[in-house]
């Protein structure tokens, strides 16, 4: 997925129009400027066949590289397409882009009953704020919703929330420790058999040794 | 904690590993956002009730006694009659080792009856208080793809009794001993105490933060949005 700008205006109409005569399908759109270019960008599959078309209709239309978001107005510029995506295409148009930074920063916690539905999402605030969210999760925990965002810096993050009335702490798990345990059973049958056997109560958990593609963690 | 766990057949699912493990999560759901509350379950299999894990401490333990004097339960077989608590495969057991930082001991299967004797080996460091909670267990048969993840000394011809200790992903492993069938104890504890010893030495702590970006400094995918 990549980026191109149209001038805007007439240009964009027609823009959509050649795009659309051609089988290229325009993913979304967005006005937010980036590095002083206005403009309205197209979010297309293959940017070099894109521009190619348009310049054919006698457009003026460029490949827009996205910007690193560790600025202001960069971080407003990933927002603007995060409005406008899906998540999950919004995730690979980002792991297409500064991959090297997809994993840096700290973890913060954001209790989900802190933010009403009516209220701004965590990810909004931290962008207004000038806040890169680089990774989110969505915890059900017994204690309720919590939402975990992946940030290159924690302390600002939680100022930037704290302004805006949320409560968010800076969180990281200690990871295993070796140390006495109990004795977990691996598979359902064998461990009911046993517990009839002995008349005992199942104690049952459902974990996943992987997060998403890490494997070994909980 | 651990005194009142042990009062209890616990027993830890991956509700993605199958068909029936997912069945096993609806059925003893609510599933919310994938993930489903630890439960307390009678020895029926009856769904009894939350495990209010945002208890204290003290009021944990209580609960969890409470419950387990409605199900006191009968004395538990000698440590040579209980089964091995393996977990499904081998490949999931490394992963699983690597998620609490525990050893793996791997049961390659041959004839059945020395594949018997081996778990016998085996079962001492599943059920004897020096070594519960520092194993994990599973049945291998030679031509298991994980098995070539291991490395080490060449394995010796199934059946055999081999002790692994998982990297820190669970994705491979390195074996630190081996035995077959006519092995005395004696060496299989001598063995075990050495590779927990061995492992407690090289072992790094990380949080889960230093442990993903471990993950991606290794060249591996970075995160992405959940």
């Amino acid at each position: 997925m990549e980026v191109i700008r149209l001038a805007g205006g007439d240009e964009v109409l027609a823009g959509r129009s050649a795009l659309e005569r051609a089988g290229i399908e325009t993913l979304a759109e967005s006005d937010r400027p980036c590095g002083g270019e206005v403009g309205t960008q197209l979010l297309v599959r293959d940017a070099s066949a894109a521009v190619d078309v348009l310049r054919s209709a006698g457009l003026q239309a460029t490949r827009v590289s996205p910007p690193v978001p560790n600025s202001g107005d960069a971080i407003l510029w990933w927002k603007a397409w995060r409005d406008a995506l899906p998540i999950e295409v919004y995730s690979q148009l980002r792991l297409r882009h500064h991959r090297e930074l997809s994993s840096e920063g700290s973890i913060v916690r954001v209790r989900r009953e802190e933010f009403p539905a009516e209220a701004e999402e965590p990810w909004r605030v931290l962008a207004d704020g000038g806040v890169d969210v680089r990774c989110e999760f969505h915890c059900a925990l017994p204690t309720g919703m919590e939402v975990h965002v992946l940030v290159p810096d924690k302390e600002r993050a939680v100022a930037v929330l704290a302004e805006a009335g949320f409560t968010a702490t800076p969180v990281d798990y200690e990871g295993p420790r070796i140390r006495d345990g109990i004795t977990w059973w691996g598979q359902w049958k064998a461990a009911r058999d046993y517990a009839s056997q002995v008349q005992r109560p199942i104690l049952m958990s459902f974990a996943s040794p992987r997060v998403e593609q890490v494997p070994g963690v909980w | 904690m651990q005194d009142v766990l042990r009062r209890f057949v616990c027993v830890r699912l991956d509700g993605r590993q199958s068909p029936e493990n997912a069945a096993l999560k609806n059925e003893y759901g609510p599933v919310i956002l994938g993930n489903v509350q630890n439960r307390i379950v009678s020895p029926t299999g009856e769904n009894l009730a939350a495990l209010p894990v945002h208890f204290a401490t003290d009021r944990l333990v209580r609960y969890l006694h409470d419950w387990s004097a409605v199900y006191p339960g009968v004395d538990e077989p000698g440590v040579s009659d209980r089964p091995l608590p393996y977990v499904a495969s081998t490949h999931q057991a490394l992963n699983v080792a690597a998620c609490d930082a525990r050893l793996l001991v791997v049961i390659v299967v041959g004839d059945d009856d020395a594949t018997a004797g081996l778990e016998a080996l085996a079962r001492p460091l599943a059920w004897w208080p020096e070594f519960a909670g520092r194993f994990h267990f599973s049945a291998a048969r030679s031509g298991d793809p994980t098995l070539a993840t291991v490395t080490g000394p060449p394995r010796p011809p199934a059946p055999s009794l081999c002790l692994v200790e998982p990297d820190a992903f669970g994705m491979a492993g390195r074996m630190v001993s081996a035995f077959v069938p006519g092995v005395g104890l004696d060496r299989v504890l001598a063995a075990a105490r050495a590779a927990l010893a061995g492992h407690a030495a090289g072992f790094r702590n990380l949080t889960v933060v230093e442990k993903f970006q471990l993950h991606t400094e290794l060249g591996e995918r970075p995160w992405s949005y959940a």
